[in-house]
């Protein structure tokens, strides 16, 4: 208990002070005889510390970062929405190629691996990120700030309905998946920082690759009234010259799947954003491994400090002035 | 010269920081009991470091390497200096009010 108020109170400090004067600080409030005031006290300083050093140019990158964040599922959405469509196009091609019809129900496979290659595609692009952009507390940010997004769609009325026809709840299962990551992430984060590499890829796989496959499946589920979202689309737009009523067009294809409003893009969109997270938030736990001793954040351990101030404690100055 | 006095909230722990390091290097910990034995009370480890780090700023202090995981610090000549002439301010103070308590 104590350790976790310390690294809460630790990870007030801006990250300079933090790193410099980090692992001597968590070691005076591992060992202090008055560990409440003492805690007390180092909360109360590194909020001065952080009032102290805050500028504007410090702060701007770290909202443009969120911002950034907020706005992916935009991006994550629309990519899904050109690779299915792209592979409806290109079955609808073969299909009427090859003299055949497709059936409606045939539709849910190139949907799928649409979502499939963005998730790909997301994660290409997620596990590179740490290297380049510094997160404050991915864990929570990276979640939070999805979420956020994902809401803000929902909130504008034909992406909204896209979404999910019930506004309540769409925001329920956002809320829902932001907690889930939450506690995945700080989970991933810890037995990474520990190196316990196992456990953490364990529960990567089961905590986050199965809800993800759950989702694939409960889109697979939900393609077939995939026309509500794409019924505005003209009906030659996968057609390349075919005549309308061609059961290899891609708009007539998908206006005959299901009725309009019925489709529910949510667990797709939440399976786009679990691939980003869980992605983002490994790789920066990986990438911040290395600088553990030096006292970086919320979730750093001050295992290895406080076997140094045992000793420090037991020689006092001793040799010091030598 | 620099003055304490600008340091604000951290004026009088870094006084008790650079007398406490008049004696030697020490790392935090020994500051911290040299403090409480000089003055009865201990000073919390987030005022002792907030004012390590503003005299580290101000040159009146120094990391020396680190050795087994401590880091002491000691006085620089700088720091010397300001401790040399802030205790000539303070003894001047106190004769005066002293004297003027005396003849009241």
């Amino acid at each position: 208990m104590r350790a976790v108020l310390i690294r809460l109170a630790m990870a007030i400090y801006p990250a300079a002070v933090r790193e410099r004067y980090g692992a001597e600080l968590e070691d005076l409030l591992a060992h202090s005889t008055r560990p409440w005031r003492d805690l007390a006290d180092v909360g109360r300083s590194a909020l001065g510390e952080q009032a102290a050093t805050w500028t504007w140019d410090r702060t701007r990158p770290q909202l443009r970062r969120i911002a950034w964040l907020a706005a992916a599922p935009l991006w994550f959405g629309a990519t899904a929405l050109v690779l299915g469509v792209c592979g409806l196009m290109i079955t609808a091609m073969y299909a009427r190629d090859s003299g055949h019809d497709v059936s409606p129900a045939a539709v849910g496979g190139p949907i799928m691996l649409g979502v499939l290659g963005a998730c790909a595609a997301i994660v290409a692009v997620a596990v590179p990120m740490p290297r380049q952009h510094r997160l404050v507390a991915p864990a929570l940010t990276v979640p939070a700030s999805l979420a956020a997004g994902v809401l803000g769609i929902a909130s504008v009325p034909v992406a909204g309905d896209a979404l999910g026809g019930a506004r309540a709840t769409t925001v329920l299962w956002t809320l829902g998946w932001f907690a889930v990551m939450l506690a995945l992430g700080v989970t991933i984060t810890v037995l990474l920082r520990r190196g316990r590499t196992g456990a953490a890829v364990a529960v990567l796989g089961a905590g986050g690759l199965g809800p993800l496959g759950l989702t694939f499946v409960l889109y697979a589920m939900a393609a077939p009234h995939l026309a509500a979202l794409i019924s505005a689309l003209p009906a030659d737009t996968g057609g390349v010259g075919a005549p309308p009523a061609s059961t290899s067009d891609v708009g007539t294809l998908l206006a005959d799947t299901g009725s309009v409003g019925a489709f529910a893009g949510l667990p797709a969109m939440l399976a786009l954003c679990t691939a980003f997270t869980l992605t983002l938030v490994t790789a920066g736990a990986v990438h911040e491994r290395p600088g553990r001793r030096r006292g970086h954040g919320i979730l750093g351990s001050g295992a290895d400090r406080r076997a140094g101030g045992a000793h420090d404690r037991r020689d006092g100055r001793a040799g010091l002035d030598a | 010269m620099t003055g304490l006095s600008q340091l604000g909230r951290f004026s009088e722990p870094a006084l008790l920081i650079l007398i406490s390091l008049a004696e030697g290097a020490k790392h935090g910990y020994a500051m911290q009991e040299d403090i409480a034995a000089l003055t009865g009370d201990r000073p919390g480890p987030g005022t002792l470091y907030g004012a390590v780090r503003r005299l580290e700023e101000q040159r009146l202090i120094e990391q020396l390497p680190e050795e087994e995981r401590r880091k002491p610090y000691r006085l620089t000549e700088l720091g010397r200096q300001a401790l040399q002439a802030e205790l000539v301010r303070i003894h001047s103070v106190a004769g005066t009010g002293l004297r003027r308590l005396a003849t009241a």
